[in-house]
């Protein structure tokens, strides 16, 4: 059974945030990525022990808008080990062409409408995976579409695409089989549509949680000790 | 020989509780704006069954538009001037399998 997550949830405040991860339990999610706003990265551990109580894991996630490859840089060095996922929202080409072949970056999202031109030159070095925030396509759906078509279009062949919910109140949730639907109109087969709720993000915080294990030593070294007797997958190495 | 035309439905349920007949106007009304009154025409859209107290209705459509549908449900924001949100609880092939499917989710 497919087991599905929800790749952009954002946690404003504690009570709201178990609001939220009571109705993604309801809509059919087993995992939550949240972007934790306030004094809520202080309290993370509490809200992990709740969501685990409700039956949904909760992962931390920093979204970064930088305005050039300078800034994009410095917050990756100072971040990337405090959070198991790390999204950059593409502001312009320079920082879209880093975020692309970072491998410290997981997701990147170009807007709706971006000013700048993303063709062969992203499409050729990019390696990390594209996010559809769902509260873009319901704030701008003309906008949204035609930037997404594009991007399946030129991006979708060479990467994966994510498709998060991005919401901040249990009504902008959607459920994982009404967020696969965006990328099943684009043109993707229903499977791969799937799994771009399900397998791609389950992937990308499977190998991040590793790396931001003890054990981890470098890329596709592991230790194994005494309290890891679980197999790991190839995958996540 | 003329190919049979495979159906789905849908139970969709509206939170907060909304009435079938406006549920089902506002669904026809978010798929005619993405994808025009030619995919709306054969989409085979049709209000099957609404239940009134729960919120809930049963819809039908080709398969063919079954991700139309999902897509033209889940963007609906607003009904009657309320903030809303139209979730599927289940999808299937036959109205009987359907209602199993609902009434094991409670």
């Amino acid at each position: 059974m497919r087991r599905y997550v929800d790749f952009w949830v954002k946690g404003e405040d504690y009570e709201s945030s178990l609001e939220l991860l009571r109705s993604l339990k309801r809509l059919g999610f087993s995992d939550a990525v949240m972007e934790l706003g306030g004094d809520l990265l202080e309290r993370v551990e509490e809200l992990r022990r709740v969501g685990e109580e409700i039956g949904i894991k909760v992962h931390r996630k920093l979204v970064i808008a930088p305005e050039s490859r300078k800034d994009l840089l410095r917050a990756l060095r100072s971040n990337r080990g405090k959070f198991e996922v790390i999204t950059v929202l593409c502001k312009n080409l320079e920082v879209a062409l880093v975020a692309a072949r970072d491998s410290r970056v997981d997701s990147l999202v170009i807007p709706p409408k971006p000013r700048f031109r993303f063709d062969k030159g992203v499409a050729a070095t990019i390696k990390n995976c594209v996010e559809l925030p769902f509260s873009q396509y319901l704030s701008d759906k003309q906008a949204f579409l035609e930037t997404s078509l594009q991007l399946v279009e030129i991006l979708g062949r060479r990467t994966e695409l994510i498709v998060s919910s991005a919401a901040s109140t249990p009504l902008e949730l959607r459920g994982p089989k009404e967020l696969a639907s965006l990328p099943w109109v684009l043109g993707y087969p229903q499977e791969k549509a799937l799994n771009s709720v399900s397998k791609a993000p389950r992937r990308i915080i499977e190998r991040n949680l590793l790396k931001l294990s003890k054990r981890y030593v470098v890329r596709g070294v592991v230790m194994l000790g005494e309290e890891d007797q679980e197999e790991i997958s190839g995958d996540s190495l | 020989m003329a190919r049979r035309i495979k159906k789905r439905y849908l139970a969709i349920v509206s939170e907060p509780r909304q009435p079938p007949s406006k549920m089902m106007e506002a669904l026809l009304s978010s798929y005619e704006e993405l994808f025009g009154k030619l995919g709306l025409a054969s989409a085979g859209l049709k209000l099957i069954r609404g239940y009134q107290d729960k919120g809930l209705m049963i819809v039908r459509c080709t398969l063919e538009s079954l991700p139309k549908v999902l897509l033209a449900s889940a963007s609906i924001r607003e009904l009657n001037g309320n903030e809303t949100a139209f979730r599927v609880l289940a999808v299937s092939g036959t109205i009987k399998s359907l209602m199993r499917k609902t009434s094991s989710l409670g």
